[in-house]
């Protein structure tokens, strides 16, 4: 890869991908890239540390687990990369209502809790156990509430939300528990989750209330997100 | 863990500020190196 290039980035569903020539750097998970200035000493304590000819740096460091791979262009066989760059981001027009009651179809998909439904199989590539908290909150849906009990409004509510929370998200330079390429925290305030757990919810007043299911917790309020 | 809107953020920080930089090498912690070195196909090049 020396004296590559970098062409850009773009979003694959949760992976971050750099274009370097016919090289691609790819991120994903807990694989959180910085870039350093020329000033600036930087981490090296990262798992991946690129220097560049101006004399900056991109450090990658690694939260809990990550995605961290190099490769040529058309090299990489991996079914994640390959899937979450075969369907539409929920931030994208192609993301529209048709496409989203088609996910609804597939099978067992009725038997499943929303938060699996949301979160696994990569049916929606790059949203998961982190930002499903505040879809669900904001659709007022229990994340254990299964697909079969859904209403059409509630279809409906839920598809708005999964647009307008993420988009939400990103335009505010994504949520306060993570951080961008020069390790500034995000500007989107999470309504439910790790850091109001116990708190009052903004809507009604009850105590938001935590479980575990499947991988990882869930956040709800008991009051406006029914089962 | 980053998922859509990060990725989103990243990709388009990326753009505004990698986009033209020269690459002029690569490193990986030593113990990361040595455990790549004992597979069959490494899936990275150390330069």
């Amino acid at each position: 890869m020396r004296d590559s290039y970098i062409c850009g980035g773009r979003a694959i569903g949760g992976m971050v991908e750099i274009m370097a020539d016919d090289k691609r750097i790819l991120f994903s998970n807990g694989a959180i890239p910085r870039l350093f200035d020329r000033n600036e000493e930087p981490n090296r304590k990262s798992q991946l540390t690129i220097e560049f000819s101006d004399g900056s740096f991109l450090c990658v460091g690694i939260q809990l687990y990550g995605g961290l791979w190099c490769f040529s262009q058309g090299g990489f066989d991996n079914i994640y990369y390959s899937v979450a760059q075969e369907k539409p981001s929920p931030l994208h027009s192609d993301f529209d209502e048709s496409y989203y009651l088609r996910l609804f179809e597939t099978e067992k998909s009725e038997k499943l809790s929303l938060k699996a439904f949301l979160a696994t199989e990569q049916r929606i590539p790059g949203l998961g156990n982190g930002t499903l908290q505040d879809i669900l909150w904001t659709a007022e849906l229990h994340p254990k509430a299964k697909v079969g009990s859904l209403s059409s409004d509630d279809r409906q509510r839920l598809l708005n939300s999964i647009k307008n929370v993420l988009k939400n998200m990103a335009d505010n330079g994504g949520r306060e528990t993570e951080r961008d390429l020069f390790g500034k925290a995000g500007e989107y305030t999470t309504k439910i989750g790790r850091t109001t757990y116990g708190e009052p919810s903004a809507l009604d007043e009850a105590e938001g209330l935590r479980e575990r299911i499947i991988w990882g917790k869930i956040y709800f309020c008991p009051k406006c997100q029914r089962i | 863990m980053i998922e859509i809107p990060e990725v989103v953020v990243l990709a388009d920080q990326i753009n505004e500020s990698m986009a033209g930089k020269r690459i002029k090498g690569i490193k990986i912690p030593q113990v990361l190196a040595g455990s790549l070195s004992t597979l069959a196909t490494p899936t990275i090049t150390i330069l």
